[in-house]
């Protein structure tokens, strides 16, 4: 029987219309002038809890990081968890903002000068912190090429090659 | 035209001669049958009398029933269920059965259970004191069924073996087809917290009041499915694979305390015992009530209730037939609202049941929520069959039962929401009622396919929305349609652009795990989508939907049934769509790779004078020919005359075979257009294209997907007109799900990206 060979699907089937599965997925577009530009998408709730967090009292509802007033927290957010090297150099992310669509916040960061390099390593631990099942997808696309790879908690610094 | 005849099959003779010109440099390896359109024979099961080719249930067709007679109690001091059941298991097989297989799915919570060590640990590094506690200093959870007899119809044990959450029951003598058999079984369990634990049931404790919500479900043992595709189905239920259940009719009696309000699967059968006169009349006003839900227990009164804590009791007595499962919500802290909807010839009472924390949201949307579905998933497949259909409130829940789901949607202590929030709640109530349909009613095997109940409910609940919003603008405003988040093609693009090592096809059950949500939800809804809008075309696909759901109706369908009945009620071939969006994980990339121009020329072009050089044919002993010649090349600048006037030879052949009246009124086509599309992306679709004309107008244009047949990388067509083409735009209208638009336009566009956009946008 077919059924023996296939195990239960997934991290999400049940009728749980809200997501049960933890995954977030960003853009490294390594431009023609120079720049990293990433765009990086997650959960509205998951990046609210996250940046409101068990540290800070329990706040009803979802908040609207839409708003001026959260700018530095996800900042500060970003920081922590997202970190790109070139050749073994750590290069600041500059974060721009984010806006909402649908049910994902869309995360813009931006290293608008590059150096020469040879060997990049991409670090995402975002949400890390919230599940230990996230996976964050990595697209990296660089001179009209393309590759993806999956950070996870157990390995989330990873080497590009592209 | 004549005219147009002669130029196009000189055009198709002259321009296709450099491809024949071309050698086969290799030897090709042997050709196994891989083109995209081959049907599906290898992949499907061969029809047989069960299932026929057609898609419907054979003459063999069968499916067991089972039935059940309960008797329930619920503490709510120990927050604990205790059950006695008897269930009659009809064998309307051909086969004889030795044992059964009873699901006893809350033992997914045994505290020895496997199920709680296939999951990953994590530590934090900081914890309020309560969390600690709780994460480190309190018993585990003692869940799971305790089983405390298994006895026949005489009330002798049946010897039985519980392998985790399946339990086999030794039959004392051979089931043989066509017998019924009856055995009893005692239990009891733990219901555990839904909020902070897992679980699709549970209780939710609000610690303002000390007053628990209870939505129970899964709380009985209950019979697996037996049939000829699988035999029994009964694979361990490891907490994220749903259900697959027989039908039946179910005589159930829960005793709750007296102060609860409770509603179940099934019709009320004792009603004036429990309802005061009060309850009575609302009730019969509900029944009567078309436009606007009546309350049946005001919030004031559950208020009251709340504080109630009553030490008596009360059994509620529901009868349903023909359902596949039971469930029931109750609390003495719901406010209970109803109204009637017209469904058919009949009546069906839309309810809802809601804390105080539900509102305003609740009392606002719920009911004519539910009323919306009902009628719109009626038109589209069937008219629902049962007498009500109930939304309970539950924090972070969606789920469904027959006539029964719980549904999330919570606003802010102080009563304000979002619209995330409030799109979101009525999505979900959609979502879950519409789950009546599929699988409750159209009983498809959970396990093995989710995509069957979730993809297909999906797409429903899509056109639900939509439609929702369209007769009441006043929920959405000031949004002109409702936000739906899955069906649209082009949103699904995004998933599907992902690394093929990451995906995998809706029609696999694959080990790994990355298969994700957009997996079962939203790739199906979507492939049904686009099906339905630009492959099949409406009135075909409704048809053809509307025959799938009523042959399987209160039947167990697999997805070939479905796939067979949409192609076999509407002739038009889809084994191509299903394969691609269905059995393969590629994605859809079309794009216009080149665009030649050419004109009618005085003297042979450059392509004709590379053939005349390779066959050694000298200008003078060329017969008389229209020559066509590439834009690119007119170096004497004649490509913008008439045809006429650069080709003497057409002129005088129209002037000798042409009267004076067919003269003045011929279209002479001035511009002669080649274009080489090319599909980067593995899936078929058709091409839809826009050609833009330098007057302004547009022609839309589409190609069916079988343009593809012979080549699947690239097809040229031609287009001539006498206007020239400013701009050509494909799938204007974002119907294929395309993953790159890039490639979609000629002229090339310079589109800015979502990053550029943004950055200008915050930066000036």
């Amino acid at each position: 029987m077919r059924i023996i060979n296939s195990i239960i699907i997934f991290l999400i089937f049940s009728s749980f219309t809200e997501h049960k599965y933890y995954v977030s997925t960003s853009l490294f577009n390594f431009t023609e002038k120079g720049s990293l530009q990433i765009t990086l998408r997650v959960f509205k709730d998951d990046m609210s809890n996250a940046i409101s967090s068990g540290y800070l009292d329990e706040i009803s509802g979802v908040l609207d990081l839409t708003k001026d007033v959260y700018f530095n927290d996800i900042e500060d957010y970003f920081n922590s968890k997202l970190h790109v090297f070139f050749d073994s150099n750590k290069f600041e992310l500059d974060f721009i903002g984010l806006e909402s669509k649908n049910e994902i916040y869309v995360c813009y960061l931006e290293v608008e000068k590059l150096p020469d390099f040879q060997d990049l390593t991409i670090d995402n631990q975002v949400l890390f912190d919230q599940f230990n099942d996230q996976q964050n997808i990595i697209h990296v696309k660089k001179s009209g090429k393309r590759d993806s790879f999956i950070s996870r908690v157990n390995n989330s610094s990873l080497k590009v090659n592209i | 035209m004549k005219l147009k005849h002669i130029s196009l099959f000189l055009l198709s003779f002259i321009i296709s001669l450099p491809i024949l010109s071309q050698e086969a440099k290799e030897r090709n390896q042997e050709n196994i049958n891989v083109n995209k359109f081959r049907q599906l024979y290898q992949e499907f099961s061969t029809p047989n009398m069960f299932r026929t080719a057609s898609g419907a249930p054979g003459p063999a067709y069968y499916q067991q029933q089972a039935d059940y007679k309960m008797e329930i109690e619920l503490d709510d001091e120990n927050k604990r269920i205790y059950g006695f059941e008897t269930i009659t298991y009809t064998n309307n097989s051909p086969d004889n059965l030795e044992y059964l297989w009873v699901q006893l799915d809350q033992n997914v919570r045994k505290k020895d259970s496997p199920s709680l060590l296939i999951n990953e640990d994590r530590i934090s590094v900081a914890y309020p004191p309560s969390g600690f506690t709780k994460e480190f200093m309190t018993d585990p959870f003692d869940g799971g069924f305790n089983i405390e007899s298994v006895v026949d119809e005489n009330k002798n044990p049946i010897k039985h073996i519980i392998n985790q959450t399946m339990m086999r029951v030794d039959l004392p003598s051979t089931l043989k087809s066509g017998e019924k058999f009856s055995f009893s079984i005692k239990w009891w369990y733990n219901i555990q917290d839904h909020v902070n634990q897992d679980g699709r049931s549970g209780y939710e404790t609000f610690e303002k009041d000390g007053n628990r919500v209870y939505i129970i479900a899964q709380f009985f043992p209950r019979m697996a499915v037996y049939n000829e595709v699988e035999g029994w189905q009964n694979y361990q239920f490891w907490g994220d694979g749903e259900f697959a259940l027989p039908f039946g009719n179910y005589d159930v009696k829960i005793t709750v305390p007296s102060d609860h309000i409770l509603d179940a699967t099934g019709e009320l059968q004792n009603r004036k015992n429990i309802f005061s006169k009060d309850m009575m009349k609302r009730f019969n006003k509900a029944k009567k009530t078309y436009d606007k839900p009546v309350m049946i227990v005001t919030q004031a009164e559950a208020e009251e209730a709340e504080k109630g804590f009553s030490k008596k009791k009360k059994t509620w007595h529901f009868l349903a037939e023909n359902v596949r499962d039971f469930a029931f919500a109750t609390s003495r802290k719901f406010i209970w609202d109803m109204m009637a909807v017209k469904i058919g010839n009949k009546d069906v009472m839309a309810v809802s049941m809601y804390p105080k924390e539900g509102n305003p949201l609740w009392e606002d949307y719920s009911t004519v929520v539910v009323a919306e579905s009902l009628k719109t998933y009626s038109d589209y497949t069937f008219d629902y069959p049962y007498h009500k259909a109930i939304s309970v409130h539950a924090k972070q829940i969606g789920m469904e039962y027959p006539m029964i789901c719980f549904n999330f949607g919570r606003p802010n202590m102080d009563g304000s929401y979002s619209d995330d929030v409030k799109f979101g709640m009525i999505g979900v109530i959609i979502h879950e009622i519409g789950h009546n349909w599929f699988p409750m009613i159209v009983n498809s095997d959970e396990r093995q396919w989710a995509w069957m109940d979730e993809g297909i409910n999906t797409y429903v609940q899509y056109i639900t929305e939509q439609k929702l919003g369209k007769d009441f603008p006043d929920i959405i405003y000031p949004l002109e349609n409702f936000p739906s988040d899955r069906g649209p093609a082009e949103m699904i693009t995004r998933y599907m652009s992902v690394d093929q090592k990451f995906l995998a096809p809706i029609m696999a059950n694959p080990e790994n795990v990355y298969s994700l949500g957009p997996n079962a939800y939203g790739k199906p809804a979507t492939a049904l989508n686009i099906l339905r809008e630009t492959i099949m075309g409406k009135e075909l696909f409704d048809h053809a939907f509307k025959i799938y759901s009523k042959r399987w109706m209160f039947k167990h369908p697999t997805p070939e049934d479905f796939f067979r009945t949409m192609e076999d009620a509407s002739a038009v071939d889809l084994d191509w769509f299903w394969r691609g969006w269905f059995y393969s994980t590629d994605y859809v990339d079309i794009g216009i790779k080149e665009v030649n121009q050419y004109f009618v020329s005085t003297e042979p072009g450059e392509e004709m004078k590379k053939i005349m050089e390779e066959r050694g044919i000298p200008k003078d002993r060329l017969r008389p020919l229209v020559f066509l010649e590439n834009s690119k090349n007119d170096n004497e600048n004649i490509k913008e005359n008439s045809p006429l006037e650069n080709s003497k030879l057409l002129n005088n052949y129209i002037n000798e075979n042409f009267t004076e009246s067919e003269i003045s009124n011929l279209e002479v086509p001035k511009y002669f257009y080649e274009i080489t599309y090319d599909k980067p992306g593995g899936l078929v679709m058709p091409i839809i294209v826009d050609y833009e004309y330098e007057d302004g107008s547009v022609e839309r244009v589409t190609y069916p997907a079988q343009v593809w047949r012979k080549n699947d990388k690239e097809v040229k067509k031609l287009v001539t007109s006498n206007k020239k083409i400013i701009s050509i735009n494909l799938d204007p209208d974002l119907e294929t799900a395309d993953i790159d638009t890039s490639n979609n336009s000629w002229p090339k566009k310079q589109e800015d990206s979502e990053f550029d956009k943004f950055k200008a946008k915050v930066k000036g």
